[in-house]
């Protein structure tokens, strides 16, 4: 089964246009059929059903022949009527077929949709953010939406298509050759020819369209890159000329298409060449024999009207064929995403039991994002106590935002240990160690939904008084209720979009109803006002309150209230001690004072 | 000319006869119990506006009409010699009668495949060509429109609008009109060729080939409906899929892991449901129309075999009149789907044309003195300026000057209009009251050329292109050699960085820059500024995601660049502040102050009060 489909699909050229190599294809053939395991029965269905419908064909235009030929032998009108009807019956029939074939392709494809998206989704939270950080979100947005729809053609037309077309034939050849084999021979050969020929032009045709998807791809990223560019362009005067470049390579495209297309009609009209001409060369040498008196006459109308019938599956393969490709490269980036492994995982004997006291500590820790290239931390070692504050400070690329990462376990460091409560880390379980731990960052997401509906991301069960109250005291209050529908009023993306200090201040009220022991302030001052700041530095100040934290600092205040603040520089630790220890001590924090100062 | 004509008389029929569907297709649409009715007069004016695109490919229209027609003719001819052959075969007639038969026969099958050939290649010509002019259009309707224009859109809605919808544009000339003038020609000619044969044997067909068109028609509302439907959920699935794969971190952070995937089971789920009921109305729509037309046959061969008894017929002419039949329902079958597209295409085209039509923001003067030498003075006098009529004006009366040399610092709470002050000078927009002068003259009435040569923006998002480092400077001057290249890539202390990469000048940049950190590619647009070498200079300052070290070299390089430079800074950092020789601070849109550093320092202002939170301000 397997080196079959991959024959087939490699003589209908199904991945050609793409660039994977003749194993990986097959892997990817094999990987989609197996995902259809539990459709089989409605696939077989499917093929059933199409083999009916060619059948019900063959059948009903059999009789409309034998019926014509019985006329030219002057039977009676009554005798000929009644296979008509026959005719009738069974082209309801086949209609009822045709209704069958379209829903039970949507019904292949429903189940396996629905659960490829569920494993799409589970497997990236999984992977979980550290995973989306290192990536494109473009790339894995087309494969886990757009993707998973375009299997549908896939696994509903593409897949028991082929399968059609490979046994339709065989049963079409088998009942002429009982007809007349002389016949049957000649269409057979014809058939073979509109199969195989037109793959002469296979790799000259499989190169342009190469060339063709490249110049394609060339120009919308060129397109693209003017628009997001197009202030910087008209800043500098040169947008007009940028037009013109657009011109040249949109006319370059045309004539890159135009090759691929002459090629491509090309093969699209030999294979339609030969099979015209199979059906008229057995038509007019049916016709001769007889004249001969060598074949009846019957048989010869039933040619006629099948002569185009035979190659109904050639061409319908055709047409699945644009699914079959565009399935396989849409799976090849399903799979793509599927096959990489979390970088983090719950371990075997992981507890649940939460740490007894929220103290963290970093000991000799060294992480990397990629190995051979300089580590983002190494051997950092430092301590925050149950209900301490320290500061991170550093220079950006310093590694302040990487152990926060590495504290929430995105990533594992590759030597050394972080404690909660004494025990490491890995001990607990993720969902165990995450409910500990909240963060304010930098830049915060808020979902499609209303102002209340992404505050109870952290409290689904959270009561109105409670969300109140933590709008309160993150001073975010005043501003819900100067919004139109206040609390239900539709925010994200696609509603009201809020400034980076209000976004900040619900961040500040999520982690307010959330109430854990564990603090992680990634500090931004850079997209806030001072009137701003203020308001923020205030409801920060509530919150840390009773909770052990950890600030990524940025502002002098949060600095000078510190217990203790550690200087990174370069992924080390170069310095830590009290605000005043430090100015003392004229080291990297002094500087990185002194250099905001006006001199 | 003749053939002009034609080719203008059968596009204008086919496109007309396009148009009936249309109406029929799109007149009425309903959506959960609502329905709606769509612009016809638009529909129509788009169509005749598409038209008019083509024209410079008249001659190639000509062609592949000429094309489309004859290789609906020789279908027909094909099924019609070959029945003949049959029928005569069965009459029992001489081989050498038989020959003339053969030889058409032989002679069709080729000329039709050449035909087929002919008639997608030029279409498909036609259609990639006008692609490339539409793509350009939309290009130069968008640059004068920009940035008002892409400011009020989402990016994704407008690249979604300039890729998708010109593609689907294209499907207009390749796939539907040709599709259409067939499905006119070759019933028409099927029709009288059974006509020829018995005249009752039309009347006969007809009902069948208005049932195969019209259940299309009086089963779209159904079909509507549930594609509305359909196109809602798949946005709301999609949607959904993008917020949970963006909002991931929150997700796993909050531990709302669990939850969220049974919300995307639950979409996904619903979309299914959907789709399934989309995919019987399809099937039910296949299997009727399909249904009819093979009944339509076979009633007109059963019509033919009851004339044969009757004695009114030869015999020899059934396989004729049922080929005949089939062969009228073909093209007619896929009107339903040319419909859809055409419905698809137009609304594609009318948003492509929306952006055609959008008006440039600002005009040129079209008969702009060249400016010449002119002393770097910039003046701002009463500037009012809003960015839509109902909205609160952005500054009010502003009014200050900037000597030539001199360096201006504006400050302000975000939402001050520092911004727009930059977005008037380059003349994106125009104020509605007052005016902005260069060395006394109002920048309206100079060439966007000239105005953008006086003027160098150095912006707090510089934007870097998708190419090599060297081409991302050399956008600054774009005659410049690689050694001015390096000379102000050395001014602006980015070079020994540059020198280090693989590549050197070059290295690719990824999507936005993504592999530069914000600093690099701020000394990147200052490179470009220098090798620029405008006399005004306008730095977007941001200190944003900048650490001290990159600061310094930052500011080495602004201090490189403003040297002889009249500028006006955008401030953020205390430095340059310090060190202008004047400060403006803008609030809610009016000078609220002004003087130097010092001045305003001694006072009890907002000036004041801003400079004390920053100081409060580390790394």
């Amino acid at each position: 089964m397997k080196s079959l489909l991959h024959i087939l699909s490699t003589i209908c050229g199904i991945y050609d246009a793409y660039k994977y190599s003749d194993a990986a294809r097959s892997t990817i053939s094999w990987r989609l059929i197996e995902l259809a395991r539990g459709a089989w029965a409605r696939i077989l269905l499917a093929v059933l059903i199409g083999l009916g419908v060619a059948l019900i064909n063959v059948a009903q235009l059999s009789i409309t022949g034998y019926a014509i030929g019985k006329m030219f032998a002057g039977a009676e009108v009554s005798v000929v009527l009644p296979l008509l009807l026959v005719a009738a019956i069974l082209i309801l029939f086949r209609a009822w077929l045709t209704y069958l074939k379209e829903t039970v392709a949507h019904y292949i494809a429903a189940g396996i949709k629905v659960a490829l998206r569920n494993r799409i989704y589970a497997h990236l939270l999984a992977l979980g953010p550290g995973f989306l950080e290192r990536r494109q979100t473009g790339e894995l947005l087309a494969a886990s939406v757009h993707g998973v729809e375009t299997l549908e053609i896939y696994f509903g037309k593409y897949l028991p298509q082929l399968v059609i077309t490979l046994l339709t034939p065989i049963v079409i050849f088998t009942y002429l050759t009982i007809l007349d084999w002389q016949l049957a021979l000649v269409l057979a050969v014809f058939f073979i020819a509109a199969l195989t020929v037109p793959q002469w032009f296979n790799p000259s045709a499989r190169r342009e369209r190469r060339r063709h998807w490249a110049a394609i791809a060339e120009l919308n990223s060129y397109f693209i890159d003017s628009l997001q560019g197009l202030v910087t362009l008209k800043a500098f005067n040169r947008g007009k000329q940028r037009g013109e470049e657009i011109t040249k390579r949109a006319v370059d495209l045309c004539s890159a298409i135009m090759r691929v297309i002459g090629i491509n009609f090309a093969y699209i009209g030999v294979t339609n060449l030969i099979m015209t001409s199979g059906a008229a060369v057995a038509l007019g040498w049916g016709a001769l024999r007889v004249i001969e008196g060598t074949l009846s006459i019957d048989v010869l109308l039933i040619v006629l009207l099948l002569g185009n019938e035979i190659y109904k599956p050639i061409l319908e393969l055709n047409t699945a064929y644009h699914g079959g490709l565009e399935g396989a490269t849409a799976a090849g980036g399903i799979f793509n995403l599927l096959d990489t492994t979390p970088d983090v995982t719950d371990a075997p004997n992981a507890t649940r039991t939460p740490p007894v006291a929220p103290s963290l500590r970093f000991e000799d820790v060294t992480f990397g994002y990629d190995e051979g290239k300089r580590p983002a931390l190494s051997n950092l070692s430092f301590e925050v106590n149950s209900g301490e504050t320290v500061a991170l400070v550093g220079r950006s690329g310093s590694g302040k935002t990487t152990v926060i990462s590495l504290l929430l376990r995105f990533w594992d460091p590759q030597h050394g240990r972080i404690t909660l409560g004494g025990h490491t880390l890995r001990d607990y379980a993720l969902d165990t160690l995450r409910a500990q731990i909240s963060v304010v960052s930098q830049d915060t997401y808020l979902f499609h939904g209303t102002v209340a509906d992404n505050l109870r991301i952290s409290k689904p069960d959270a009561t109105e008084e409670e969300l109140k109250r933590a709008a309160r005291l993150a001073n975010v209050h005043d501003f819900v209720t100067t919004l139109p529908q206040g609390y239900d009023t539709i925010v994200g993306e696609r509603g009201t979009r809020l400034s980076g200090g209000e976004r900040q201040r619900i961040a500040i009220a999520r982690v307010l109803l959330r109430d854990t022991p564990i603090l992680l302030l990634d500090e931004a001052t850079s997209s806030v006002d001072a009137e701003n700041e203020a308001i923020i530095q205030e409801a920060i100040d509530r919150l840390k309150q009773g909770r052990t934290t950890l600030v990524v600092a940025h502002r002098l205040s949060t600095v000078r209230g510190a217990d203790r603040i550690v200087v990174l520089d370069d992924g080390r630790m170069v310095e830590s001690g009290s605000h005043n220890e430090l100015i003392g001590a004229g080291g990297i924090y002094a500087q990185l004072v002194s250099a905001q100062r006006v001199s | 000319m003749s053939t002009k004509l034609f080719t203008k008389v059968l596009s204008k029929t086919a496109l007309r006869v396009g148009f009936v569907i249309i109406l029929s297709c799109m007149s009425t649409v309903t959506v959960d119990g609502k329905t709606y009715k769509t612009d016809l007069a638009k529909t129509k004016h788009t169509l005749i506006r598409l038209l008019r695109m083509v024209r410079p490919w008249w001659g190639e229209l000509t062609l592949t009409s000429l094309a489309a027609m004859l290789n609906s003719a020789s279908t027909i001819a094909l099924a019609a010699v070959g029945a003949l052959i049959v029928g005569l075969a069965a009459e029992g007639t001489s081989v050498l009668e038989l020959r003339p038969y053969l030889i058409a026969l032989a002679i069709l099958t080729v000329f039709k495949a050449v035909m087929a050939w002919a008639e997608s290649y030029i279409s498909h010509r036609i259609a990639y060509a006008l692609l490339a002019m539409m793509r350009s259009r939309v290009f130069d309707a968008i640059e004068p429109a920009a940035p008002a224009y892409i400011l009020k859109r989402r990016s994704g809605d407008i690249i979604s609008m300039v890729m998708a919808d010109v593609e689907t544009v294209e499907l207009y000339f390749a796939h539907t009109l040709m599709p259409t003038l067939v499905a006119l020609v070759m019933p028409l000619t099927a029709l009288i060729i059974l006509g020829s044969l018995h005249w009752m044997l039309p009347l006969v067909l007809l009902p069948f080939l208005f049932l195969v068109i019209g259940t299309p028609i009086k089963m779209h509302h159904i079909g509507g409906a549930i594609a509305n439907r359909l196109r809602i959920e798949l946005g709301e699935t999609n949607a959904h899929m993008v917020d949970s794969i963006q909002g991931l971190r929150e997700i796993v952070a909050f531990g709302r892991g669990s939850a969220r995937l049974s919300e995307v089971e639950a979409n996904s789920r619903a979309l299914v449901a959907t789709q399934k009921r989309n995919s019987r109305y399809l099937g039910s729509l296949g299997g009727l129309t399909e249904g009819c037309s093979m009944l339509g046959s076979l009633t007109v061969l059963v019509v033919g075999v009851l004339m044969v008894g009757k004695g009114t017929l030869p015999s020899h002419q059934l396989p004729l009149m049922l080929l005949m039949a089939s062969a009228a329902f073909g093209p007619v079958m896929n009107i339903a789907k040319v419909a859809k597209q055409v419905a698809m295409i137009m609304a594609s085209a009318e948003r492509v044309f929306t952006v055609l039509d959008e008006p440039a923001a600002v005009l040129e003067t079209p008969d702009a003195e060249p400016i010449g030498a002119v002393e770097p003075r910039l003046t701002f006098e009463d500037v009012t300026f809003r960015y839509q009529p109902d909205e609160p004006p952005v500054l009010r009366n502003i009014s200050f000057d900037c000597s030539a040399g001199e360096n201006v610092a504006v400050v302000g709470p975000s939402g001050s209009g520092k911004t727009t002050l930059v977005n008037l000078l380059l003349r994106f927009w125009d104020p509605q009251h007052g005016r902005i002068m260069i060395g006394g003259r109002d920048i309206r009435t100079l060439s966007f050329a000239d105005l953008r040569n006086l003027v160098s923006v150095v912006q707090q998002d510089a934007y870097i292109f998708n190419t090599t480092i060297g081409e991302n400077i050399r956008i600054g001057k774009p005659d410049a050699t690689d050694d001015e290249i390096k000379d102000a890539a050395r001014k602006a202390y980015i070079h020994d960085f540059i020198a280090s990469l693989p590549d050197g000048y070059d290295t690719t940049l990824g999507e936005r820059g993504a592999k530069l950190s914000g600093g690099e590619r701020q000394r990147i647009s200052i490179a470009r500024a220098l090798l620029k070498d405008a006399p005004i200079l306008v730095l977007d300052e941001a200190t944003s995601n900048l650490d001290s070290e990159n600061e310094q070299a930052i500011r080495d390089g602004i201090d490189n660049l403003m040297e002889g430079r009249t500028t006006l800074v955008i401030a953020h950092r205390l430095s340059t502040i310090a060190t202008a020789d004047k400060v403006v601070v803008l609030d809610h849109g009016r000078v609220v102050e002004s003087g130097t550093h010092a001045d305003l320092m001694g006072g009890e202002g907002m000036y004041a009060r801003i400079i004390r939170v920053q100081r409060d301000v580390i790394a």
